[in-house]
């Protein structure tokens, strides 16, 4: 280790304590790679216990010029939280403090470690809950959370992360402490707290939240259709949406994804099925009757072979619980997967899975789709074992194969994963150098010395140059975990 | 302003304008004193008809030190402090077309100078509406609605026009077209880049066009209208909105004497405050909702019995009252924490005691009031008015507020800058203005620290 390394360190356990502040090896280990399929060790990791320290920190690392990456619970599925050697790793889970439910103005505040469900927890006291859901919700943070503007299933109906985030206090590379937004719908000025959502950790880092909550919807109804083929529901997903009906969620899931379900979880989704889709309404009890009637009248005259729906609670738990356990479930079919993140308009699911399954042939790669149909976000999901030689560059192929078929489907890279380092080289396919150029220079606004996670989200000035997705290929020998 | 030899050099750029532009779209006659901002006329009106002209307008403002401000249907067009620079007015009204719909992925593309009333006309044949509101829809376009109105009365449920914007195209003062977002309803793919135009007052650059999220037209709308003879009683109704079982889509606080003339009626003319509401949805949950809503407005009030039709122009009149441009009066749009409504209320007392004549529009739901105060322009009066209007501005940032005096005469922008809010956030306003409009061409002075 270097020696100015060495003084980094040293003034970083000097803000935060020995305990805090990680730099031998084996302790870093754990934080070296999140759900994606990169990995690096960073220099150090600190774990702040409020924005004090998290500004001491910055100052101390501003003044060493040494890259910063924010951290909440190593969910991402893009890589964002991925550290580059000799950069430090900022961790926010011990800023987990859920500091206040304002239940008349129906307002949270709450520091950028809250897990995302802990908040749900808190809040249904008053009758409240957050609508973001994303499908790791037991474990992800709401600092995560506004870094990738995360979604989940019921954000077709209730908007994503953005939606429900009216203040961020971050603190800026030097240590300045700012609020974007406060604690109103609206504030004055540019829409700063718009912009930093979705920034993917490059502008700062968060420190407190002010989310609006909602209240909880006095009824519920659930169905699920089974279709002969993925086509049949992509034309239910049209026919409801076409109809002028919103659910709260639409979510489909294919043949594949149903058989390594059912494998492991026996939900009784129909083995034979092609896909099935899983519809929810929310509302006024009139109304969900109502919805419900029209939508499992669709269901049926788009070619459900079978229609469900949910008596009560209880009935309505085990039909999410096939969605929402499908990903895991993956695991009975190959022990790896790469989950592609890309959007098309509602209308061209149908065809965008016809095309995931040539992919599939062409690169002799199983692939399982799960999609929020709904909202045209679709995650295929590309299965494999990583230690068959060459198969993660194979891997990759496909993945990047399947985001321009979406891009030139009119859609786009990423529904709410985000770009990270997954994606950033195909961001050309959808963005001009100028439209590039644009996001740098508000991405320099907020940190000038571009000293917040570091190449992520904008492709390698240079063309081949080696990072670490290209490490991570390299690597991946038979002792690593992609 | 031009001020070096102003016909020479405006003669000179509008020679380098025509062997570009038709003749038609340069307007430099007394037409021009229409698009007056503050008692500014500026040299010249453009009407540009597509992406490369406009391109040309920037560089050659760029080149002679310009100052441009960019407008659509002129609904909004004095909101902001004086300008510090204004040369060219650059219309987007004739970039007005639909360029994409989408009947069942719920989406469009516009390009912005069309106006909300032709969109949403266009819209309705689908079944479709997009969920934004402004004063005056027929001139209103998008693109100056998306710069200039974030959040106005009856938003409620709808949110903010930046909540349906999917993507955007703008033209940069650097003459870069640029895009951000995308067409489809969800993502994230590179940096929010339309928030950071909408509601900027086309300070960063100018909108061309613009993608949104839609949404079925809600059906079945139906309306109350009731009066009461003091705030005191109409704030003990709103307080029990609380206990619905639902939010309606329209709540509105007012002073009666706004109800225009057909609207009144013998029991207006005695109340001093109404309360409108509108629920929209199928039929039998509307029955509920007006049962709820009933047992708690009839508790202090009195039904004004008007047909669905005259009650639906109140909504839409109310919304016009708020960007009211009469020069005698001052237009004021609140921010509060509904929390503090009533120390609001308190607050606005002030004027009323001074004899300042007042009318209010409240929407408690979102936390949104505007204040009308007439303006007279004798010494004594205007003095007073300045020491209250000045005492009640400081206020509402102590209840946790902010206020924009949307309108009022050039006397007011001189003494008051037109936005007060209380946040740090300053030097990332001016760090973002420099970074996007170097030289200061667009909307210069007008903005949020005078940016």
């Amino acid at each position: 280790m270097s020696s100015i390394n060495n003084k980094v360190i040293h003034e970083l356990e000097s803000i935060v304590g020995k305990s805090r502040c990680m730099s031998m090896r084996e302790d870093l280990f754990c934080y070296e790679y999140d759900g994606s399929i990169d990995k690096s060790l960073p220099l150090a990791v600190v774990l702040p216990k409020n924005k004090e320290e998290v500004a001491n920190i910055l100052k101390c690392l501003y003044k060493f010029n040494i890259k910063v990456v924010g951290r909440g619970s190593g969910t991402g599925l893009s890589g964002g939280a991925i550290a580059p050697e000799n950069s430090v790793q900022i961790v926010f889970s011990l800023m987990d403090k859920i500091i206040d439910i304002d239940s008349v103005n129906r307002i949270a505040e709450v520091e950028p470690g809250v897990i995302n469900s802990n908040l749900n927890i808190e809040a249904q006291k008053f009758g409240l809950r957050y609508a973001p859901d994303p499908s790791s919700q037991q474990a992800c943070s709401i600092g995560g959370n506004i870094a990738e503007n995360a979604g989940g299933p019921h954000c077709l109906l209730y908007g994503v992360t953005s939606n429900h985030v009216l203040g961020i206090e971050v603190v800026l590379e030097q240590g300045q402490t700012v609020l974007l937004g406060g604690k109103l719908k609206e504030s004055l000025g540019y829409d700063l707290r718009g912009v930093f959502i979705g920034s993917e950790g490059t502008f700062g880092l968060v420190t407190k939240v002010f989310l609006q909550l909602i209240e909880y919807p006095e009824s519920t109804h659930t169905l699920l259709g089974s279709f002969p083929s993925i086509e049949s529901a992509g034309n239910a997903v049209s026919a409801i949406i076409g109809k002028g009906i919103v659910p709260a969620a639409l979510e489909m899931i294919d043949s594949l994804t149903i058989k390594s379900v059912e494998k492991v979880l026996k939900v009784g989704l129909p083995k034979n099925a092609g896909a099935v889709l899983l519809v929810e309404v929310e509302g006024l009890q009139e109304d969900t009757q109502i919805l419900r009637k029209e939508i499992e009248q669709l269901l049926w005259e788009s070619g459900s072979t079978e229609v469900l729906s949910a008596k009560d609670e209880k009935e309505r738990i085990k039909l999410w619980s096939g969605r929402k356990k499908a990903i895991g479930s993956l695991g009975t079919i190959a022990p790896n997967y790469f989950i592609v993140d890309g959007v098309v308009p509602r209308t061209k699911i149908a065809f965008l899975v016809q095309e995931v399954e040539k992919i599939s042939k062409l690169f002799n790669l199983p692939i399982a789709n799960i999609l929020h149909a709904g909202d045209g976000n679709i995650h295929p999901c590309i299965l494999f074992d990583e230690k068959t030689p060459g198969i993660l560059e194979k891997v990759l192929q496909a993945g990047s194969e399947i985001l321009k078929i979406c891009v030139n489907a009119g859609g786009s890279l990423s529904g709410e994963h985000g770009i990270g380092l997954e994606k950033k080289e195909q961001m050309p396919l959808l963005f001009s150098e100028k439209d590039l150029n644009a996001m740098k220079n508000l991405r320099d606004v907020f940190s000038p010395s571009n000293l917040f996670n570091p190449d992520k989200i904008f492709p390698n000035s240079v063309k081949g140059t080696p990072f670490l997705q290209n490490n991570a290929v390299k690597n991946a020998g038979k002792d690593s975990y992609i | 302003m031009i001020n070096l030899n102003k016909n020479t050099t405006i003669n000179k750029i509008i020679a380098e304008l025509e062997t570009h532009l038709p003749y038609n779209q340069i307007v430099n006659n007394h037409e021009k004193e229409q698009i007056t901002i503050d008692g500014i006329v500026p040299s010249i009106v453009i009407y540009p008809t597509n992406h490369s002209q406009i391109k040309l307008i920037f560089t050659i403002a760029k080149k002679n030190n310009l100052g441009i401000i960019p407008f659509g249907g002129q609904t909004k067009i004095n909101l902001g402090n004086i300008p510090k620079k204004f040369d060219i007015a650059l219309s987007t009204k004739n970039l007005n077309s639909i360029i994409n719909h989408q009947q069942f992925d719920l989406t469009t593309t516009v390009e912005a100078g069309i106006t909300l009333l032709k969109l949403q006309k266009f819209l309705a044949k689908f079944g479709q509406y997009l969920p934004i509101n402004s004063p005056n829809p027929e001139k209103a376009t998008i693109g100056g609605i998306l710069s200039t109105y974030p959040l106005g009365l009856n938003t409620s449920n709808i949110g903010l026009p930046r909540d349906w914007l999917l993507g955007i195209k703008v033209a940069l003062t650097s003459g870069e077209i640029i895009k951000g977002g995308g067409q489809v309803v969800k993502n994230v793919t590179g940096y929010d880049m339309p928030k950071l135009f909408s509601g900027a007052l086309g300070t960063l650059g100018i909108i061309l066009e613009a993608t949104f999220k839609l949404t079925p037209i809600k059906t079945n709308p139906e309306y109350l209208l009731y009066s009461y003879d003091s705030i005191e009683k109409t704030l003990e109704i709103i307080e029990q909105f609380k206990n619905l079982d639902f939010a309606p889509d329209t709540v509105s606080v007012f002073n009666s004497c706004l109800l225009n003339s057909s609207t009144k009626n013998s029991s207006t003319e005695k109340s001093n405050y109404s309360i409108f509401c509108k629920i929209a949805g199928l039929k039998n949950t509307n029955k509920r909702k007006i049962e709820q809503l009933q047992n708690i407005l009839n508790q202090h009030g009195n039904l004004i019995n008007l047909e669905n039709t005259e009650l639906s122009f109140i909504e839409q009149n109310l919304i016009n009252y708020t960007w009211n441009t009469k020069q005698e009066l001052i237009i004021l749009k609140i921010n509060f924490p509904i929390t503090n409504l009533k120390k609001l209320i308190n607050y606005s007392l002030i004027f009323e005691k001074n004899n300042i004549n007042n009318q209010m529009i409240l929407d408690p739901l979102s936390g949104i009031m505007y204040l009308s105060l007439e303006f007279k322009q004798n010494k004594t009066n205007k003095n007073l008015l300045y020491q209250l209007l000045n005492e009640f501005r400081k206020g509402i940032l102590n209840i946790g507020g902010f206020s924009v005096i949307q309108s009022c005469d050039i006397a007011i922008k001189r003494k008051f800058d037109v936005w007060e809010r209380s946040q740090n956030n300053s030097f990332l306003m001016e760090a973002i203005k420099r970074k996007f409009d170097p030289n200061g061409i667009l909307n210069k002075g007008r903005f949020i620290d005078k940016l």
